[in-house]
């Protein structure tokens, strides 16, 4: 019987395993809240590591807008069609002589889906001085609208086609336009506004009957043949357009008769008009044609005027201006 | 930087020469082509054509045999070799050729009106002494008068 005393003694012994149970169950109720402070914790690190990354975006951002990311003040950007294999090395010499001569810069490629407005102003933005475009006149014409009014200073390598405007600035075609670009001898030149449309070269009006009015002072009435107002005379070589200069801030107005004139006893008669202007106006009651830098545009009434020195534009030591 | 500079102002002190010496090109009107208004420029001006208004120039003025002009006229020196309904203002020398036709009052330091001209108007050209001079005695005689006047 004693033997079994124990036994029953035995009983409260399992009454106390009971709260050891309870006991056992304690540490799961614990082991939840230490689970929420990893997540909270992790959480935090999270936040910590978002913080971190804004802080540098913004820093990084900053740095941008003062300038400093980009130290060197020349951007180049290239034309659309120089990404082909054509001209794929001499646009690497191009490259290499920049770097050689100290004058390398960010380089943008020209695409469907970058504006070579939008890259100019992005870079303005960045204190670049300098936007050289690599490319034919077109492209020329296109960086001359967006920098025309602005201090930045533009800088021409021609590859491709046309190179007119290149020419007329004195810088040679190819990899040997960057030692031109390295003297930096900049002119100030004017150009052209056609109802606030800049242009560079000239507008051409095919058989003008209307008066022009010039400078408020004076009407010219054309005998109805073509009318050239020029800024600056892309081919220099041909003797019936007049020598226009593009720092004189005045337009040159060559008035065409509307046929060719015959010789007057023997003598030549003066068949072309010239006459010198900063503002003109035509008015119309019907649209008609002016060829603006070769590009045709339909105009009713039209103010035109030249906008002196607008252009800050590098040159080089041939140049025809 | 200080290289650079100086290039810059090289360039930009060769355009203000440049814009200076294009204020003295021809302007030119050319037969068939009117103008109508104020005429004004600083060099030379060619009229083959029409004019009506004004013309002022600070240099010399030619117009041709077919040139028809009514306008006053105002230049340095003038050849004249067509029609001209209006005054005309020489500062130096006016020269008249056998085809001109003027109808209109004529005001020139050095007159030359060659056989077969027209010229209906007034002449007068300038003296360097007597103007100047009438003015002057005038100009005594009344404080001369004045004076008297006052004693009196």
């Amino acid at each position: 019987m004693p033997e079994k005393k124990p036994k029953i003694k035995k009983e409260p012994n399992v009454q106390i395993i009971l709260p050891v149970r309870k006991s056992q169950s304690r540490p799961k109720a614990i082991k939840k809240p230490k689970i929420f402070e990893e997540i909270l914790r992790q959480q935090d690190g999270r936040s910590r590591i978002k913080r971190s990354i804004t802080e540098e975006l913004i820093k990084i951002r900053k740095g941008e807008a003062a300038g400093k990311t980009h130290i060197s003040p020349y951007a180049y950007i290239y034309a659309d069609y120089l990404k082909g294999s054509k001209y794929e090395k001499i646009t690497r010499t191009i490259e290499n002589r920049l770097t050689d001569l100290g004058i390398s810069g960010k380089i943008h490629r020209l695409s469907q889906f970058k504006n070579l407005e939008e890259i100019i102003d992005e870079d303005l933005r960045r204190g670049i001085t300098t936007i050289v475009v690599i490319g034919d006149d077109k492209m020329a014409r296109d960086a001359i609208n967006v920098l025309a009014g602005r201090e930045a200073a533009l800088g021409i390598i021609p590859l491709g086609e046309t190179n007119k405007i290149a020419s007329l600035l004195g810088i040679p075609e190819g990899a040997v336009a960057c030692d031109t670009l390295s003297q930096r001898i900049i002119n100030r030149l004017d150009v052209g506004e056609i109802n606030n449309k800049i242009f560079f070269s000239r507008l051409y009006i095919n058989s003008q009957r209307r008066p022009i009015t010039c400078d408020g002072q004076y009407d010219i009435f054309s005998p109805g043949g073509d009318v050239l107002i020029i800024n600056s005379n892309l081919d220099p070589a041909e003797k019936s357009l007049p020598n226009a200069n593009p720092k004189d801030g005045k337009f040159e107005i060559l008035v065409k008769p509307k046929q060719p004139g015959l010789k007057f006893f023997g003598k030549k008669t003066i068949q072309e008009s010239l006459f010198f202007a900063k503002r003109l106006k035509i008015e119309s009651s019907s649209a008609f044609p002016i060829f603006v830098d070769g590009k045709k545009i339909f105009y009713k009434n039209v103010d035109i005027e030249i906008v002196p020195a607008a252009l800050k534009v590098v040159v080089g030591k041939g140049r025809k201006i | 930087m200080f290289k650079k500079n100086q290039r810059e102002e090289e360039a930009y002190s060769l355009e203000e020469n440049d814009a200076s010496s294009e204020e003295l090109r021809d302007t030119i009107i050319a037969q068939g082509v009117k103008v109508e208004g104020d005429f004004k420029s600083k060099g030379n001006i060619i009229v083959e054509g029409q004019v009506a208004g004004s013309i002022k120039t600070d240099n010399d003025l030619q117009i041709g045999e077919r040139a028809k002009i009514s306008a006053s006229i105002t230049a340095k020196n003038a050849h004249v070799a067509g029609e001209i309904q209006g005054n005309i203002k020489i500062k130096e020398k006016l020269e008249l050729s056998e085809t001109s036709k003027i109808y209109g009052d004529i005001e020139a330091k050095t007159l030359i009106i060659n056989a077969g001209a027209i010229f209906n108007g007034k002449c007068s050209m300038a003296d360097e002494n007597a103007p100047v001079n009438l003015k002057t005695d005038k100009k005594l005689k009344k404080e001369e008068n004045a004076g008297e006047e006052a004693e009196d």
